[in-house]
Order: C-alpha cells, then structure tokens, then sequence
C-alpha cells in the first residue's frame, strides 16, 4: 500500500507522540534507578543485610529502564523507515530532486550517525551487519539499503561506490543499484560479490567492543567528502558510539604511503575486499586527494 | 572505620579527604584510591562543569554512586541530565501527551542511545555484584565445611589496591574492570571479619584476576571493551550470563575452585638421535656397491675429454662464394661446381688486377643496388646505368668517387675494360677512402693489421682443453685413490665380519662353561679342544686386521680409531 504524504505525516506524528510519553516514562524510571542505586550503594557500604533484594530490585529497575528505551527507539526507526519509504516512492514517482554537493554530504553524514546503535543485552553477542560483523552468505539487501558497489566509472575504471539498493534480481543473482550520487544518475546491474551491503546497526564501543574492527586492520573506508570507498587501515578505534573511526588512505604522495588520519563513520568501514587488480587497493590508489 | 568511609563519601573529585584518610586503614586504601579516582572517571570526560554543578545540587547524595569496592555503577544522575542529554531534558518540559519536535528526533535518538547503553553497563555491572555476592554465600557455606589456613589479611588490601588501581586506569562510564575485582575484594574484605580461611582461596583467584586486569586494563586507555580484551571476551563466553570483560573477570575465578596449572612436561631431547640418523649414511660399511659405483665414476676418466680439434677447413667466404655462384649458374652439378671455382678464381684475380681495394669495394657494394649484381648478360644495361647515375650524382668527392669506382667495378665485373677512362678517377681511391675514414675516426688503424694468422678460436680450444685436462687429471687420481682405499676396506669389513663370528662363538663357550660349572659338571675334552680353537682364529683374525691397519698409515688412522672400541 503505498503511503501517501498525509498517511505518513500521520503516522509519523502518532509515533512523535509515543516517543514524547516514553520520554517521560524513561525519565520517571531514570529517577527511581537513581534512587534505589543510591540506597543500594548505602546498603553496601554499611550492612550485608539488604544488599541482595536491593540488587535485585535495581536489575529489575534497570530492565524496566531498558525496555522503555528500546521501545522509544523503536518508535524513532519507525519514522525513519516511513521516511524512506515516502522518499523511495517520491523517486520512483519520477520527480528527482537535484540535491547539491553539500547537502548530500551532510545527507551522508547525518545517515551515519543516526543509524542505529546496537546494544546488546547481557549474554547477546553483536549479530550479522552490526559494526564489523559481516553479512551472513547469503544475506540479501533490501530495496532502500546502502551498500557499497564496485561499479565501472565512464573510463572503464572500477571503484567502490557508495550506493543504494533499487532491487534484487533473483533469478540473475545481481543487484540493480543507484550511486546516492544522483547527478551520476547511473545505475548499475551487478553481480551479488560486487555488492558489500553496509552495517545496518553501529557498535557500541563500551558494551560490544568485539564487534569493531581491531586497529591496522586493512578496511574500505568512505573517504570524506565523497561518495566513493578506498583502501585504508583502521589507525583509531571509536571510543564512544557516537565518536568515528580515525583511517590511515592509502596514498602514494605520502613517504610511508599511507596519509594522515581522517574520521570516518562505522557505517562506511567496512571490510577490505580485494579486486581483481588486486594487490594495490579496491579501487584505485589515492595519489592527489 | 566506618568514620573513613564517611569520610570518602564526603571526599571531592580530588578525593582528598579520601586520599587522606586512606594511609590510616590499610583495607579501605584500596577503594579509597578507587572510588575517588573512580568519582573522576563516572563522569564523562566532558564533564568540566561537573564540579559546578556537584555543588549547586540540592541532593544531599553522595558524589559517587559506587559500592565500597570502587565499583562505578552507572547511572545517569539528574543533575545531569540537562548536560548530557540536552534534547531529552527540553522534551521533557513539555508535557507527556504533547508530540515530540521533529527536528529533535535525531538527536532523541542519540540521547537515548546514550541512555540505553548506560542502563545496559548498569546492568552488567549489577549483574556482576549479584553474581559475586552469590557465589561468596556459596562459598561461605562450602568454607564453613573444610577450613583451610589463610595467608595473612593484609596481603588483601594489597591486592584490593592494585586491583582498585588497576580500574582506574581505564576510565568512561563505568569501569567494572577495577571495580569488578574490587567488589569481589570489597567481599571479601566484608567476609574477611568473618573468616579469614576464604581469604586464600581468593588469593590465587585475585592473582589471576589481577594479571588479567593488568593485562587488560593497562592498555593503553582504550576502551575496556575494546577488542584488546578480546582474549578476556573469549574466556567469559562460557558463563552465558555475563559478557563484560573484566567484571565478569572477576567472577570466573569464583567459579572454578583452583586455577589449572598447565602440565609442563619437559619434552624428549630427541636431537642425538636425530644426529646419529643423520650422520648413519656416511659410517655404513662399505659395499661392492660402492665399489661399483667408484668404478663407473673412473670410466667417465678413461677416454679423451674433449673431441680432437679438425684442421682448419676453406674459409666461410670462399664456401659461400662458390654456393652462390652454383645458385646463380643455370647449368648441371658437376659442371656448375667446376664453373664456380673457374669463376672464382677468375673473380679473384679481378680483384686483385683492379685498383679498387677492400674498402671501396664494400662502399661500392653498398651504393651499388643489389639488381646490379646479377647475370653477366645483362652487363651492358648496367654499364650505362651506372654511367648515368654517375653523371647525376655529383655531390661529394664520396659519391663522385664511389658512383666512379661504381662504374670502374661495374666495368671490371663485366670483364670489360672500356671505361677505362673513367679510371683516372679511380686512382689512388683506395688510399683515399683509407684516409677520409681514418680522419672521421670510423676505422681504427690496427684494424689495418694483417691478423688473417691468428686463429683465435682455436686458441681457445687449446687452453680450455688444457684446464679441463688438469682437472680431470686431478679427479681420476683421487678416485683412483678412493677406489683402492675401498677395496681394502671391504677386505677389512670381511675380516672384522669373521672375526665377529668367531666372538660370538667364542661366547657361547663361555656360556655353557658357566653352565657346566654351575651344574658342577666337568667340561669335556672337545669343548676344551673348541674353546683353543676359536681362541686361536680370534687371535690370527685380530693380527690380521691390525697388519692390514698397518698397511694404510693414512687410511687406517681414521679407520684404526673407529675399529678400537670394537676389539
């Protein structure tokens, strides 16, 4: 059923609405956790006695505190999913609205950092497109997911772009995808081992550290400012989840041939795959950045 | 000491009152350092308004909301709600039936990532002390049981301050890694007034703990959860309730009642014997084989080395003048051959008649176009082809000369002497061609040179055949040498071989003389009779040997050393 714009606007003010009220909950659950961990606290200090109930009921607290969260983040994907869905139908409507340079940087950026953050509950490892953690084999994008595609330039060059998924083709195993860079307005069918579909979830440093990738790792990474991935080693790990990755590029103007270090999103590193051309990079060398 | 422990809650960031206070009590030192140091650290690292803000509270709390262990647990004070979570803290003044501003939604959801992750820690971390607490009833009950002699308390509250130091040393929202050995600590420090017997247990649990954390928590300010203290990650997998590192760290020895010392076993020194094995080949005796094998290396010696050098035979120029002149004849075999020579020589003396030498006779070539060079029927088209292109090219002394001494080769080719007006051109041409190339430096004078004599390549021939003779010379005695110093040899193995034998005969003798004697028996006349004779070939054999020793100074030195442990 397709959305209309006002069905969408509705829905999208019902669950502004849910999140406003879960706000609140939070908050109200925020203050008794406080509370009960304060008396806890005192409890440890002075007397065995309590403790156990009193930790008892924090976790109880905290569990509460938690799932109210997830519910208002919940609410937060929603919207952003009815979202692209009304932009998805816009384009395919046919009206492309020309986006400048700088905006569909800050459009990037922005995707980026709002995408959401996994945390895991105790016992749960991070899963599959979370952070580092690869697709499973056979994982498919759906229609509206980045990915990141080796696509030939206009001079027959191969180069990882940064893309978005139009369709899956089944029957030919190839992905039908369009640079988010629409002035290219190109689109390009390609095989599935030419498709890297980008983390859907970012890692939360403090909690799943195991789902990052470690230091000098070799990474594609999105050089800033651009649509396109190259070849670059993980110098700095994000401390925080919302802090970036700090990537060495490749370049062949530096002495050690790799340049000074550039803040990239978790979403746009992702694990280096080597082309055919193979040993130099993925997709061309940075001489001139 | 519970006045300390006021006082560490009254204590500032600095954590000077707890700083203080902390050398007089030596179990509260540990989480005195911890939990001021600790304070710091809750707070993120953003947080410089902190301190504004402990002040202008209202709350009477503490500061830190931690356990006496040092551990932080983490929890989003009001007070700072309005720091950290700006978004949140305006969506909250609006009222709960009101709708969330849409612009506020991104950074809504990163607050409330911020939340979900602190309640998430919060939950480990609690997790982490209801465990803990656990398994010390536990323990307390199965201590109760079988009481072992403690190692003296004090040793933990060393080990409580470098656990509670080592927390501290990784910092941000709650830092179980210190703190998780600290709560274990701190209970044991609260099971300490009880029972000193279960400090020991812990001891070598805390050991452990402790190395684990040092590890871990002094990398270098990374994230506890980063993938360095992946190694820890692994070990904890297995208590499926628990994935922090190092909080959970310090449960995992609870669990196990002692820590499995790897059985270090010291492996077999196998490298004797692996050298004998390898050395085996060399000190195997000697074989006919063997014997075989150095006779075919000395039939490769036997013959000539390298192939007698043919005589020089006719020069290629000739074979290959006399080739193309049959080429050219249309004639039969014989007679062609017959011609070519006829012709040759004939052509040879042309050469030599004519004044034109070596030199213009290439340039001539050279200038000449090959279709010149052909059939003598078709001399009198070259004869004037040649005297036209004479007069048309008249640019340089070269070509004036050349096209003349063209046409001077052209007519002498033609056996046809004409142009013998043209000759006086021709005069002294060689001498000047000679001339003009020296001074341009493209001939050097030695060239000139007669070296016709000298036949470098069998020059060659001679000295690399004399090389390879006097090398060859050299292998065949050495093998020669080898060959005879084998044979002896095999004679000796021969001889050992029997004189073997006759030991082990000899031995047996022995044997049954033991038995005869143990059976009180008396031996008879033949085993007497035996044991002379076999006495008697063990000697001769021996002499033997040591005469063949004898013979091969030089061989048998070696040789003579090997045979003494034998005999």
């Amino acid at each position: 059923m397709p959305l209309t714009a006002e069905s969408a606007a509705q829905q999208i003010q019902d669950r502004l609405k849910d999140i406003q009220q879960h706000i609140h909950i939070v908050d109200e659950e925020r203050r008794r956790a406080e509370n009960s961990i304060s008396s806890l606290v005192r409890s440890l200090h002075a007397t065995n006695q309590k403790v156990k109930p009193l930790l008892k009921a924090s976790l109880l607290e905290a569990s509460q505190e938690e799932a109210t969260i997830r519910a208002a983040l919940a609410k937060i994907h929603e919207i952003r999913s009815i979202r692209n869905e009304r932009r998805i139908q816009a384009r395919n409507a046919g009206n492309k609205e020309a986006i400048r340079r700088g905006a569909l940087m800050k459009m990037v950026q922005l995707s980026a950092q709002t995408l959401p953050l996994f945390v895991g509950k105790l016992g749960e490892r991070a899963p599959a497109l979370c952070g580092a953690i690869p697709a499973e084999g056979n994982y498919v994008a759906k229609v509206g997911d980045n990915v990141a595609a080796l696509a030939k330039g206009i001079d027959e060059e191969e180069n990882w772009i940064l893309a978005e998924v139009v369709q899956f083709l089944h029957r030919q195993n190839k992905y039908d995808v369009i640079d988010i860079d629409e002035e290219q307005k190109d689109r390009h069918v390609l095989s599935k081992r030419k498709v890297i579909p980008l983390p859907l979830m970012r890692a939360n440093p403090e909690t799943d550290g195991h789902a990052l990738f470690p230091k000098d790792t070799v990474v594609m990474a999105l050089y800033p400012q651009t649509t396109c991935f190259y070849k670059a080693i993980v110098h700095r790990l994000p401390q925080t989840a919302t802090e970036d990755y700090e990537v060495l590029f490749e370049d062949s103007s530096y002495m050690n041939g790799y340049a000074e270090p550039l803040p990239v999103a978790q979403r746009y590193v992702i694990a280096y795959r080597p082309t055919k051309k193979g040993a130099s990079s993925g997709s061309g060398n940075l001489s001139s950045a | 000491m519970s006045a300390n422990l006021k006082n560490l809650k009254l204590g500032h960031f600095g954590g000077g009152g707890g700083g203080t206070s902390a050398g007089g009590a030596g179990s509260s030192s540990g989480f005195g350092i911890s939990a001021s140091s600790g304070g710091a650290g809750k707070l993120p690292s953003n947080g410089t308004g902190g301190g504004k803000s402990a002040s202008a509270s209202a709350s009477s709390e503490a500061e830190v909301l931690a356990t006496p262990g040092g551990v932080i647990i983490p929890v989003i004070r009001t007070r700072d709600v309005p720091r950290l979570l700006p978004t949140i803290a305006t969506a909250l003044q609006r009222p709960s039936d009101d709708h969330l501003a849409a612009e506020d939604l991104d950074a809504v959801q990163l607050e409330l990532e911020q939340m979900l992750s602190n309640v998430a820690l919060r939950t480990r971390v609690l997790k982490a002390e209801y465990d803990s607490l656990d398994k010390d009833d536990k323990r307390q009950d199965r201590r109760k049981m079988d009481r072992v002699p403690g190692s003296p308390p004090c040793q933990s509250s060393m080990l409580n301050g470098l656990l509670g130091i080592g927390g501290t040393s990784s910092t941000g929202v709650g830092s179980p890694s210190g703190g998780g050995g600290g709560a274990s600590s701190s209970s044991n420090t609260k099971r300490k007034r009880d029972e000193p017997t279960g400090v020991r247990k812990k001891h070598s649990s805390m050991t452990i703990l402790k190395q684990q954390g040092g590890v871990s928590g002094s990398a270098k300010h990374q994230a506890k959860n980063s993938p360095i203290a992946n190694h820890t990650d692994d070990s904890m997998d297995y208590l499926p309730t628990l994935v922090s590192a190092n909080a959970s760290g310090s449960v995992l020895p609870h669990h196990q009642p002692q820590p499995q010392l790897p059985k270090v076993s010291v492996p077999k020194n196998d490298t004797p014997n692996k050298f004998w094995l390898s050395i085996e080949p060399f000190c195997m005796p000697l074989t006919n084989e063997d014997l075989r094998l150095i006779d075919d290396l000395l039939e490769q010696y036997r013959g000539p080395l390298v192939p007698p050098v043919p005589t020089l035979g006719p020069h290629y120029s000739t074979v290959w003048a006399q080739e193309d002149m049959k080429a050219l004849q249309p004639g039969g075999a014989r007679v062609k051959s017959q011609n070519a020579s006829a012709m040759l020589k004939k052509a040879e003396g042309m050469v030599e008649e004519s004044i034109t030498g070596p030199l213009t006779q290439r340039l001539v070539s050279a200038l000449m176009e090959e279709s010149l060079l052909t059939l003598p029927s078709e001399q009198a088209a070259v004869g004037e082809h040649s005297n036209s292109t004479t007069s048309s090219s008249n640019e340089n002394t070269h070509s004036h000369s050349s096209s003349s001494a063209a046409a001077a080769a052209a007519a002498a080719a033609s056996g046809n002497f004409r142009s013998l007006s043209m000759l006086k051109h021709g005069v002294g041409i060689e001498q000047r061609l000679k001339k003009e190339l020296l001074e341009n430096g493209l001939i050097d004078p030695s060239e000139f040179a007669a070296h016709e004599d000298v036949d470098e390549v069998l020059l060659e021939i001679k000295r690399v055949t004399a090389e390879i003779s006097s090398v060859s010379q050299f292998n065949s005695e050495e093998l020669k040498r080898l060959r005879a110093a084998a044979s002896e040899e095999i004679k000796r193995i021969a001889i050992k071989r029997k004189l073997d034998v006759v030991d082990q005969e000899i031995l047996e003798c022995y044997k049954r003389m033991l038995q005869y004697r143990a059976k009180r028996k008396g031996h008879t006349i033949e085993e007497k009779q035996e044991i002379l004779r076999l006495t008697n070939e063990q000697r001769l054999l021996a002499d033997q040997l040591e005469r063949m020793q004898l013979h091969l100074p030089s061989a048998g030195g070696s040789s003579g050393s090997l045979m003494e442990p034998k005999m």
